[in-house]
C-alpha cells in the first residue's frame, strides 16, 4: 500500500527482496522494477544463543569481512542501478551499509523487532541473559562484528564506525510498525504507527453453518498434521491460510469444519465475525485479528 | 499461536503477556487444550478486545498518509525514485 501512495504522488518505484516468488501478491497493479536482494548464503556460522544485534548480523554474513565485502558489493550494485532518491529499508542492514556509497535519503521500516534498540551493546534480545558476565560478553562479540564492518568500509574507502549503532546513525526518519504492548523492547514513549498497513485482500465470508470460527495462518511443520486434526475436533469452523503445505495434506483435511482458503485473504473482514486465530506469523498477523478484538491461541 | 523464530516469539510473548492469547512450541505433541482455553474462556476475548479499544480510532489509511507524509519530509519534494530494500 505504502508503493502505491508514493505512485499516486509521481514517485517511480522499485523493490528488491529475498524472496520474489510471492511478491505478486502485493504489488501487483502498480508498476514496480523487482531486484533479487543479496543474502547470506552457504554455510551460517553457529552461535549458541542470540542475544543482541551482533548476533544476529554475525549470522547474516557479518562473521567474515571478506563474505560481508561480496554482499555490500552486490548492494550497491543493486542500488545503483536503479539510482533511487531514497531508500525505504524493511530490515536490511546490508543494504543500508552499502548505500554509504550512495548520495541517498534513507527511511528504516519494520516491526519492533527489526528496529533494534541503539546502545552498547546494541539491540539487546528481551530473553539475554543479564549480569556483567553476558553483558561483557556481548560487548566483546559487537565489537568483534564492528571490526568486520570497519574493514568492509575501508575496503570502499568508507569512514569507519565507532560503534555498530552508528550503522543506523545515517536514517534520515524511522516507521515503528508496532504498537507500545507490541513492542519487545518496550523502549518506552516514542512514536508507533500502531497499524501495519497492508494491501487489501480479496473478502472471504465465513460458511453460514458456522457458529464458532476460527481462522489459521499456517506453514509446513512437522506437527502440522496433528494440528490439523486438532482443529477438525472442535465444534467450530476453520478457514485456513496456509501457503506453501502440500496439495495431499490440504486434500486429506479438508472437510465441513476445515477449509483451505486459495489466496492471502482480508483479516479485518474476517476478524469481523471470527471467535479466535491462529497465525503462525503473529506479528503481520496482529493487525488484522487481535486488533479488531478477537483472541489467539 | 506456534512462533518458529525470534520474532514471531516475541510478539507472541507480548501477545500471551496482555492475557489475549497463548502460545505453544513447534514441538508440542497437541495443541487442542490451547484451542479449547481460547475458545472457551472468555479472559482471553475480553483481554484482546480492551486491546482493540485502545486502537479504535486507528485506521489504516491515515496510518499510510502520516507515513508517506514521513518520506515526503525526508525526500523535500513531490516526485522522486524510491526503493525498497527488504
Amino acid at each position: 500500500m505504502i508503493h502505491a501512495a508514493l505512485k499516486d504522488q509521481g514517485h517511480t518505484f522499485a523493490l528488491a527482496a529475498r524472496e520474489l516468488w510471492n511478491v505478486h501478491h502485493a504489488f501487483s497493479g502498480t508498476p514496480v522494477q523487482y531486484y533479487q536482494a543479496p543474502f547470506k548464503q552457504g554455510p551460517t556460522p553457529l552461535l549458541a544463543t542470540h542475544e543482541c544485534h551482533a548476533h544476529l548480523l554475525y549470522s547474516a554474513g557479518y562473521a567474515d569481512p571478506q563474505e560481508l565485502t561480496v554482499l555490500v558489493s552486490a548492494w550497491i550494485g543493486v542500488l545503483g542501478s536503479f539510482r533511487p532518491d531514497l531508500v525505504i529499508f524493511d530490515h536490511s542492514p546490508t543494504a543500508l551499509l552499502a548505500s554509504r556509497c550512495l548520495p541517498v535519503r534513507r527511511v528504516i521500516i519494520g516491526s519492533g523487532f527489526l528496529v533494534p534498540t541503539k546502545g552498547q551493546p546494541m539491540g539487546v534480545l528481551p530473553d539475554a541473559p543479564t549480569g556483567p558476565g553476558p553483558l561483557s560478553r556481548m560487548t566483546n562479540d559487537e565489537a568483534a562484528v564492528l571490526g568486520n564492518i570497519n574493514k568492509v568500509l575501508a575496503a570502499f574507502g568508507l569512514e569507519k564506525l565507532d560503534a555498530l549503532q552508528d550503522m543506523y546513525a545515517v536514517a534520515d526518519d524511522e516507521v515503528l510498525l508496532t504498537s507500545e504492548e507490541l513492542d519487545p523492547f518496550r523502549r518506552g514513549p516514542v512514536d508507533y504507527s500502531s497499524v501495519w498497513p497492508a494491501r487489501s485482500f480479496p473478502e472471504q465470508n465465513w460458511p453460514e453453518h458456522s457458529n464458532r470460527r476460527i481462522f489459521a495462518y499456517l506453514d509446513d511443520f512437522p506437527g502440522l498434521k496433528q494440528l490439523l486434526t486438532d482443529l477438525e475436533s472442535l465444534d467450530a469452523t476453520t478457514l485456513i491460510y496456509a501457503p506453501g503445505i502440500p496439495s495431499k495434506i490440504r486434500d486429506a483435511h479438508t472437510s465441513a469444519r476445515l477449509e483451505f482458503l486459495d489466496g492471502p485473504t482480508n483479516l479485518e473482514h474476517l476478524a469481523k465475525n471470527a471467535t479466535c486465530s491462529f497465525p503462525m506469523e503473529p506479528t503481520r498477523a496482529w493487525t488484522g485479528s487481535c486488533s479488531r478484538g478477537f483472541p489467539r491461541s | 499461536m506456534i512462533p518458529n523464530y525470534k520474532e514471531q516469539l516475541y510478539t507472541s510473548v507480548q501477545v500471551a503477556k496482555m492475557g489475549a492469547g497463548i502460545f505453544g512450541s513447534r514441538e508440542d505433541p497437541s495443541h487442542r487444550d490451547a484451542l479449547l482455553a481460547v475458545l472457551n474462556e472468555p479472559r482471553f476475548g475480553e483481554a484482546a478486545r480492551k486491546f482493540a479499544e485502545r486502537y479504535q480510532g486507528q485506521d489504516v489509511s491515515e496510518a499510510l498518509m502520516q507515513i508517506t507524509r514521513q518520506i515526503d519530509a525526508v525526500l523535500g519534494s513531490d516526485s522522486a525514485t524510491t526503493f525498497v530494500a527488504r
